[in-house]
């Protein structure tokens, strides 16, 4: 299947290299804005990528949750795995080129794991079936998640041409993901319609009646 | 008596209750034999809903054990961690979550839809082993179809079909593969489930584009009874009609509807009722025979008493009226018995009062004329000698006329009472009116007569009125006068009591000659027209003598019978038959030509006699037998007055006219006429003058006597004196002796006839007595030698 463009308008509003402010809204088939869904923008120019995000990313389990459910993951950024419930979890990745599987008790936590394929990291808990976690690696600083009004906000974009992809689990297309070739000169907003809707985002919720082990 | 089967009531009470029987047992029988017909069909539908059912649970179940494990075999870890490293480990790891559940196909898949791993069951010596599917590298048919359902979906692979389940393998949430695992619908799993259920289970794949079943999986027969492809697609389409079978849709495999269809033959439900059936049947004929017995008991119950009452009642229509009649039956059939009975008696009395009046006379009380034959018939078998007597009382009917009835009666009682007064040891019988029979065994007539008279005849006196009871009696005696009948024997006193009435005499005693007026004149009626034919009428000659010569002048031609079984019939017995049946023409015919020729052959022997023929009334009625006559004479050149013509004074009187006419005419042709018993009739001499007749022919009755009745001599002289004048010459009959001749002689009578000369006799004898006899001819001169 081929890509087909969405309308994108570019709005040019300062010429200014170094201070390119990028709004990303995302849109689905009915216009509605998206909330939580990954963009980023990956310069063509590899060489140009000269900052890591330095800070830890930290994936809580909690509540028999992993949260957040989806996180992004600069390829060779540190993650560490915060274990806040009070059982123990086998967290585990089966698929892809970054599996692992390591329990982390209660109160625990787990920064040993190093992950280094891009791509997708899909995270479940071999105790707690209903447990799902994301990490999407990517090869750039410049990534973030849709606000509830479906903004995504990237300051300071060096000027140049970038591959803008739009992820998500659950968007039902090719890799689930949406790309486009941007060429960023100034501040401008772009506005993203996916050509589908997003699908429902599993409930990390036991759904069992079995859940008289909850309260303890 | 007979009588038809089918009329017989106790046939017909017996064919009722057999019919009713046979009705209501037909009835129970077919009624019993539906509903348990019906009871088997629901039974074998009702085993094919619940064969349905435990089909369908027995499914379910697998299909949740397939889901149920597919699902926990794809949330195992261990699968999943070895799903995309290492295939062999994870065939292993594969293999042994099939072993769990005995699956017979286990199977994952990669989300895009590449089969990693196949592993199927197969038999190798009766040993199930695993091998690698043939599918493994290849990708996953309907691949949307499994992951998009929970349920189990049909699977088709190396032409064998299964139920497969498919379970995502996950990541987190993320689908990385799935897992499925399969049960294969086999022989043995038709088998299984027919064991279970008990009905034929088969297993059709139809495509429905063609419309025809590719293959099916049969179940080994549950009724021993091969099915092939043929037959089982008859019973799915429902054609057959010895089959229940009911369906359920599997699913869909390559494009083909997976049905199965469980049935059963009603054949085998037919044959419990057959088992049945037979012991049914002997129930039944067991049942039939005890109602044809009982049903023979209450229809000979019911009919037992009637019956006896037919056979008590055959027996007084018999006659039998000694026994009555007794049935021990029902009240109502007691009472007709009764009512028998009565009718019985008032029969018996009936009987016996019409049987008195059937034997005695009404008026006298006397036995009548149906006792008498009974009596007679007895006195045969007895065999003792009586006499019988005729009696009648003269004159009733004047009396009845005169006096009446009553009168009548009166004297036919007083008759009878003196009668009863005579015979204390003789028996009387009154056969009617007038008529009184009485059989004596005091065989002498006389003396029984006499007895009779003195009872008989004293005068009856009534109302002041003298009856003189006068009588007539006929007798007839046993054995003497006994025919074959003995009722003849009566006939006999008839004749001899009608004998005495015309002779005015008291009593006469039967006696065989009366017969002729009777019985036999009938026979001679018929026989004298045949007995003129073939000549059985013979002529006697009478001869006459000339007193004044002494010669044999003259012959009277008298006509005889000589009858082939009665002998010789006297004229007096025929000859009124022949006048009486219009024979008398034909008789008189051959009696003329008879005598003429007999006169014509002595005339040619020289015997010189004159002949008399007589003739009848009958000849004189017109001129056919003169000419007749007249031609015999003329064709034979006889002489005038050669012959003679002899007719009575009756004869003339009955149309003297005509008569006069015919004799005149006879007189003119040469004829001599003469008027035969002259003096019995009542002719005057006036009417004889009349007469065209020379000669007058003084009857016997008047010469036969006449030396001792001087009144005969005093008729006799006055008529030859009476004839003489009137120039008529006079023939005297019935002279037989010789005083008598001679007186004749002396009285100047021309010509004497009688015994004493000669009784009529035949030609031939005739001709003998001639020459012998005391008296000659005309020719020969010669004179009687006294």
């Amino acid at each position: 299947m081929k890509y087909k463009f969405s309308f994108i308008s570019f709005l040019l509003l300062s010429s200014q290299v170094l201070a390119n402010n990028i709004t990303v809204t995302v849109l689905d088939p009915t216009l509605a804005e998206i909330e939580g869904v990954v963009v980023y923008l990956t310069p063509l120019d590899k060489s140009s990528i000269n900052s890591l995000t330095t800070q830890t990313l930290i994936i809580s389990q909690n509540n028999k949750k992993f949260t957040p459910y989806i996180a992004v993951l600069q390829k060779g950024q540190k993650i560490k795995f915060k274990n806040q419930d009070d059982v123990t979890h086998h967290i585990y990745s089966v698929s892809g080129k970054n599996r692992f599987d390591f329990k982390v008790k209660a109160g625990e936590h787990n920064n040993n794991i190093d992950i280094s394929a891009l791509g997708e990291v899909a995270m479940g808990c071999n105790i707690h079936d209903w447990m799902s976690g994301y990490v999407l690696v990517v090869d750039t600083p410049y990534f973030n998640k849709t606000t509830s009004t479906g903004i995504s906000n990237f300051e300071n974009i060096p000027a140049g041409n970038y591959k803008l992809t739009i992820w998500h689990p659950q968007l039902d297309i090719n890799n689930n993901e949406f790309i486009t070739d941007v060429l960023i000169q100034k501040t401008q907003n772009i506005k993203i319609t996916l050509p589908k809707s997003l699908l429902p985002i599993p409930v990390q919720q036991n759904q069992d009646e079995f859940d008289f082990l909850e309260g303890y | 008596m007979k009588v038809s089967f089918m009329k017989s009531l106790q046939s017909r009470i017996f064919i009722l209750f057999i019919f009713l029987l046979l009705c209501i047992q037909m009835m129970s029988f077919y009624s019993t034999y539906q509903a348990k017909q019906n009871s088997e069909t629901v039974q074998l539908n009702n085993k094919i809903e619940t064969a349905k059912q435990v089909f369908e649970t027995q499914l379910n179940n697998r299909n949740y054990y397939l889901n149920a494990f597919a699902e926990t075999a794809a949330k195992d870890y261990g699968l999943k961690n070895v799903f995309t490293e290492d295939r062999k480990s994870f065939l292993l790891a594969l293999n042994n979550h099939r072993k769990r559940i005995n699956a017979d196909l286990a199977i994952s898949i990669k989300s895009d839809g590449e089969i990693t791993g196949q592993l199927v069951t197969y038999y190798k010596n009766n040993h199930k082993k695993v091998k690698v599917g043939s599918e493994q590298g290849k990708s996953f048919n309907n691949f949307e179809i499994f992951t998009q359902t929970d349920t189990t979906e049909l699977y088709y692979l190396d032409a064998k079909i299964y139920q497969l389940s498919l379970a995502p393998l996950k990541s987190g949430s993320r689908i990385i593969g799935w897992v499925g695992f399969g049960y294969i619908i086999d022989h043995n799993l038709a088998n299984e489930l027919a064991e279970l259920t008990g009905v034929n289970i088969s297993f059709l794949l139809e495509d429905p584009s063609i419309n025809n079943t590719k293959e099916v999986i049969s179940s080994h027969s549950a009724d021993e009874k091969k099915y092939d492809l043929k037959s089982i697609q008859s019973i799915n389409a429902g054609n057959d009609i010895n089959y229940i079978s009911s369906h359920f849709r599997l699913g869909e495999v390559n494009s083909s509807n997976l049905t199965a269809l469980m049935f059963q033959s009603k054949v085998s439900v037919l044959k419990n009722i057959q088992a049945d059936w037979q012991q049914f049947l002997i129930l039944f004929m067991f049942e039939i025979a005890l109602s044809l017995f009982g049903a023979y008991l209450i229809s000979a119950g019911i009919t037992r008493p009637i019956k006896q009452l037919i056979h008590q009642i055959k027996h007084i229509g018999q006659g039998k009226y000694d026994h009555d009649v007794k049935i021990d039956a029902s009240h109502e059939l007691t009472q007709l018995a009764d009512e028998f009975n009565q009718m019985k008696d008032a029969v018996v009395a009936r009987e016996q009062l019409i049987r008195h009046q059937a034997y005695h006379d009404a008026i006298t009380d006397l036995p009548n004329r149906n006792y008498l034959a009974e009596r007679l018939i007895e006195y045969k078998s007895k065999e003792i000698g009586f006499i019988i007597l005729q009696i009648n009382i003269r004159r009733i009917k004047e009396i009845n006329d005169t006096l009446g009835h009553k009168v009548g009666d009166k004297v036919i009682i007083e008759f009878s009472n003196r009668l009863k007064e005579y015979c204390l040891e003789d028996e009387l019988f009154h056969l009617g009116a007038d008529e009184f029979v009485l059989i004596s065994q005091k065989l002498d007539i006389e003396t029984t007569m006499s007895q009779l008279s003195i009872r008989l005849d004293p005068l009856f006196n009534h109302d002041s009125l003298n009856l003189h009871l006068q009588y007539c009696i006929g007798i007839a005696q046993y054995p003497e006068h006994h025919t074959d009948d003995i009722t003849d024997l009566l006939k006999r006193t008839d004749i001899a009591l009608q004998y005495a009435k015309k002779h005015n005499r008291t009593y006469q005693t039967y006696d065989r000659q009366f017969d002729f007026n009777t019985v036999e004149r009938l026979h001679l009626i018929n026989s004298l027209k045949t007995a003129i034919e073939q000549n059985q009428l013979v002529l006697h000659y009478q001869p006459k003598v000339s007193l004044s010569s002494m010669q044999i002048s003259h012959v009277e031609a008298l006509v005889r019978w000589e009858h082939p079984i009665n002998g010789l019939i006297p004229p007096d017995s025929f000859i009124s038959i022949a006048e009486q049946t219009g024979q008398m023409d034909a008789l008189t015919r051959w009696v003329t030509k008879e005598a003429i020729e007999q006169y014509l052959k002595w005339q040619k022997l020289n015997i010189n006699i004159k002949i008399a023929i007589n003739i009848s009334a009958e000849n004189l009625k017109d001129k056919s037998y003169s000419d007749f006559v007249i031609a015999l004479k003329e064709d034979n050149n006889i002489a005038d007055y050669e012959i003679t013509l002899e007719v009575t004074e009756d004869a003339v009187l009955s149309d003297p006219q005509q008569a006069t006419e015919i004799l005149t005419y006879l007189k003119s042709h040469g004829f001599k006429l003469s008027i035969d018993d002259y003096g019995t009739g009542y002719s005057s001499l006036a009417q004889l003058k009349q007469l065209p007749v020379q000669e007058l022919k003084i009857d016997k009755s008047f010469v036969q006597q006449l030396m001792q009745n001087k009144d005969d001599q005093i008729i006799v002289r006055s008529t030859i004196e009476l004839a003489h004048n009137m120039g008529l010459s006079v023939v005297a009959e019935g002279i037989e002796d010789e005083r008598t001749l001679l007186w004749l002689q002396k009285h100047n009578c021309e010509l004497a006839q009688g015994y004493f000369i000669s009784r009529p006799i035949k030609a031939d004898l005739f001709q003998t007595w001639l020459k012998d006899c005391a008296f000659s001819t005309a020719k020969e001169g010669k004179w009687l030698k006294l």
